[in-house]
């Protein structure tokens, strides 16, 4: 008989111990089975962020380097430059990525580094307890905004995907969900994509998962996915936002 | 005099909120108090448990190894922390979820760990005093199993009289002043009923 | 809780400071989220915006302190916190600060290290704390609460010790003190400086006055050297003028432990346990950790008093207490790192192994 299902074996032989219903868990899954795809096991890198998918140190079977709030891309080129033959990818969180570690984003994007960027956004801070990201929605209270992020004293939320597309430097910048089984096929085939242009030296490439966070958003698992659909969506829309893999050589 | 305590059993439990009420009373009283919770990760592990000092003295470490005293709510909490209680200590098990081979009530056996406590407390130990009260299946009869630990707080005030009668009354009724009138009625009657355990069975 | 009570209301350490801080007149505080202070922003968050002052979570803390640095410029009282790992992002902040003197509170609840570490209580930042931290040769006042009240009454403080004498303060303190919680009384009788100069540096419009400039550059020959030259008068002013402490059974005992922060609270119960047992052991915590009280220390090292430094860390504030001591009596060390800490059974055996 053949299985049908499996444990990627680029992930380790643990359960993962993020909360029930989060979407990390199906994340790290479909990086896992792009990095069995390609079977680029052994020469790939991850980067644990500062979030809870720190803990990818525990669950990816490739090497991985655990590196300061923010700073992946920056620590992600510094591998790459000095190691071309090897896949890099960083594994990063809205807070992670979008706030303290703007800076590094935009210049690795616009450097256009050979990489590739999982950037999880759930809409707030996990692990520290579900404070405001740069991501939150206008009106979502959270721990810092507890009457409901206000555009006037916090911002909009932050587009990663549409800011990243206009620079030059990129090459592929996409916008996926895994909160139905639809999605996560999508997110699936994406985050391959994103690896197959690293691995063609085609420069760099950033898929954005939207993901739940039922245990700060202080939902049920079910009622996680829902909000997903009905109000991030709105705000965050799916779809391909660059594409110049082709034209480039 | 000072006495130390550790509350301890499953998040949700309501053990960090007891053990305010506990730290406020003594501050009614006029005691010197200190209260400290698990933080952080340790929480993601779904246990819960945190240390209140009362004392008379201004208080040194608020944490401690080896208590004078100890609340479990649940099986892993009795197994962690009975053996560390100080001879001539305290210790009350809320023996619904810890420590008794009773049948747990269908609507209790929510989650995995409850299936531990059929296994008992068996290395019982005879140099400190322990209390056993059914607080989970008492609150459900009140109405509410989250009242429980209301219980075992009463229960336990009643037994060693840490605070006075008054101020814990006070203390409960500042932490749920701003809450409805029924879920205050529930708990009053809640405590009640942990002191009555007590002193019916004294 | 909130709950009042004759002036008392049982905090934890790290909303308390929030209450100092507001106490203090804080008009803007700046943030980013970390265990285990995360409830400073939080509190700060509803708390800040209803006495009519400013609350920001700011992109990182690098951008905290510089928002910080900004608000202290135009004289406002400004505040940021975090704990370990963020407290070295602000370093180069903290710096620039110092170098153009302005006064601002930074609050440090720490955490072990290094690197990401751990979110248990640690006293690991000593060095970092009391050196300066960042680059350059500068100083900024240092202040270790020992209790909840101390989170509050402190941080008030440290607002004023800022004005004072124009300069960055932080406060020292740790995740045990940041999320315990004990009773903290409300004075209206506020011990306030009410004697800090003007702000007559302060960036507010050149409107009928010479255009003033804030700033840390000083290429010109000799001129870095001179400010630096006037850094140090002012920072053996505050050597003269604020070291505090508190002693604790000192008068006749021969052994004596030193500790501040939390690790002073575990030695003030090895006190207790001494006592109990007949054995003379005094307890001297340091209150302000820059300027360190170094006097105390060398009057009871004169009359032959023996120390022991116990701290939540490898042995940093050892050193300040082997240089009062100068090798005129013995101290020793016990520590524990990486947000490990020790039992008062632990440090009495300690103790009596050395008497
Ligand atoms: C310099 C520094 N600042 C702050 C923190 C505390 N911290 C840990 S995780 C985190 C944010 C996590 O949020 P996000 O990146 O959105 O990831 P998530 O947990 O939601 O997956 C922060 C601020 C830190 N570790 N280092
Ligand atoms: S806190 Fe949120 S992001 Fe972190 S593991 Fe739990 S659900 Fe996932």
């Amino acid at each position: 008989m053949r299985p049908v299902f499996v444990r990627p074996n680029a992930l380790k032989n643990v359960p993962f111990r993020f909360c029930p219903g989060c979407h990390h868990g199906i994340i790290h899954r479909l990086v896992a089975e792009a990095i069995d795809h390609f079977g680029i096991l052994d020469r790939t890198i991850g980067i644990a962020p500062v979030g809870c998918a720190v803990f990818a140190y525990d669950y990816f079977s490739c090497d991985i380097l655990e590196v300061a709030h923010g700073r992946p891309p920056a620590a992600c080129t510094g591998i790459k430059r000095a190691r071309p033959d090897l896949i890099v990818f960083s594994y990063q969180g809205d807070g992670d990525l979008a706030s303290i570690g703007t800076a590094e984003i935009i210049h690795a994007a616009n450097r256009g580094e050979n990489i590739t960027v999982i950037f999880v956004n759930n809409a707030n801070y996990g692990m520290t307890g579900g404070q405001m990201a740069p991501t939150t929605l206008l009106g979502q209270k959270t721990k810092t905004t507890p009457k409901g992020r206000s555009a006037s004293s916090d911002g909009y939320p932050l587009k990663v995907c549409e800011m990243l597309a206009t620079l030059e430097g990129t090459t592929y910048i996409e916008r996926v969900a895994v909160n139905n089984p639809g999605h996560t096929k999508e997110a699936g085939r994406a985050i391959k994509k994103a690896f197959k242009v690293q691995l063609e030296n085609k420069g760099f490439s950033l898929i954005e998962a939207l993901a739940s966070c039922p245990t700060n958003w202080e939902m049920s698992p079910a009622q996680a996915n829902m909000w997903i659909e009905e109000k991030m969506l709105k705000v965050f829309p799916l779809g391909i936002y660059k594409d110049t893999s082709e034209t480039k050589i | 005099m000072i006495q130390d305590l550790i509350i301890a059993g499953f998040g949700g439990q309501g053990i960090m909120s007891i053990g305010k009420i506990l730290a406020l009373a003594g501050m009614l009283d006029d005691k010197n108090v200190t209260w400290f919770p698990s933080y952080g990760a340790e929480m993601r592990g779904g246990t819960a448990n945190c240390t209140v000092i009362v004392s008379d003295r201004a208080i040194g470490s608020p944490i401690v190894a080896r208590p004078w005293a100890a609340i479990v709510m649940n099986q892993p909490s009795l197994e962690k922390f009975a053996p560390l209680v100080k001879e001539g200590g305290v210790l009350l098990i809320n023996s619904s979820l810890a420590g008794n081979k009773i049948e747990t009530p269908m609507n209790l056996r929510f989650t995995k760990e409850n299936e531990n406590t059929q296994r008992g407390f068996t290395d019982e130990r005879k140099d400190i005093e322990t209390i056993r009260i059914p607080a989970t299946e008492m609150a459900d009869k009140l109405g509410s199993v989250k009242v429980a630990n209301i219980i075992a707080l009463a229960a336990f005030c009643a037994k060693t009289e840490i605070v006075s009668i008054g101020s814990l009354e006070k203390a409960m009724e500042r932490s749920f002043s701003s809450k409805d009138a029924a879920l205050l009625r529930i708990n009053r009657l809640a405590a009640y009923s942990g002191r009555e355990h007590i002193l019916v069975n004294k | 809780m909130t709950n009042d009570f004759n002036n008392k209301r049982l905090m934890i350490g790290n909303d308390a400071l929030c209450e100092g801080a507001v106490q203090a007149g804080c008009q803007c505080y700046f943030g980013y989220p970390i265990t285990p202070q995360n409830e400073v922003p939080a509190y700060m968050s509803w708390r800040i915006p209803q006495v009519g002052g400013i609350f920001l979570q700011a992109e990182s803390e690098l951008a905290a302190i510089n928002m910080v640095f900004g608000a202290a410029a135009v004289g406002a009282r400004a505040m940021t916190s975090s704990s370990s790992p963020g407290i070295s992002l602000k370093q180069e902040g903290i710096s620039y600060l110092a170098g153009a003197e302005l006064p601002c509170v930074i609050v440090n609840i720490m955490r072990g290290g290094p690197g990401l570490g751990n979110i248990a209580g640690s006293q690991g930042d000593y060095f970092q704390a009391t050196r300066g931290g960042g680059h350059g040769d500068y100083r900024t006042i240092c202040l270790a609460p020992g209790s909840v009240q101390e989170m509050m009454d402190l941080t008030r403080e440290a607002f004023d010790l800022a004005d004072r004498y124009r300069i960055p303060t932080l406060i020292l303190s740790d995740g045990i003190l940041g999320q315990m919680m004990e009773p903290v009384i409300f004075s209206n009788d506020l011990n306030l400086f009410d004697d800090l100069p003007e702000k007559d540096w302060a960036l507010t419009g050149a409107k009928g006055r010479p255009p003033r400039v804030i700033k840390s550059l000083y290429m010109g020959e000799g001129e870095l050297e001179e400010r630096n030259w006037r850094l140090h008068d002012k920072h053996k002013r505050i050597e003269m003028e604020i070291p505090r402490c508190e002693y604790l059974n000192t008068e006749d005992a021969e052994f004596c432990l030193i500790a501040f922060g939390t690790a002073a609270r575990v030695a003030r119960s090895v006190v207790y346990l001494a006592e109990k047992e007949g054995i003379n052991l005094g307890l001297l915590r340091p209150i302000t950790l820059y300027p360190f009280p170094k006097r105390p220390i060398k009057e009871l090292a004169r009359k032959g008093v023996r120390f022991l430094v116990i701290e939540m860390n490898l042995g940093q504030m050892l050193e300040d207490c082997q240089l009062a001591v100068n090798g005129v009596t013995d101290v020793f060390f016990y520590g524990r790192p990486g947000g490990g800490i020790f039992n008062p059974e632990e440090i009495l055996k300690v103790v009596k192994s050395y008497l």
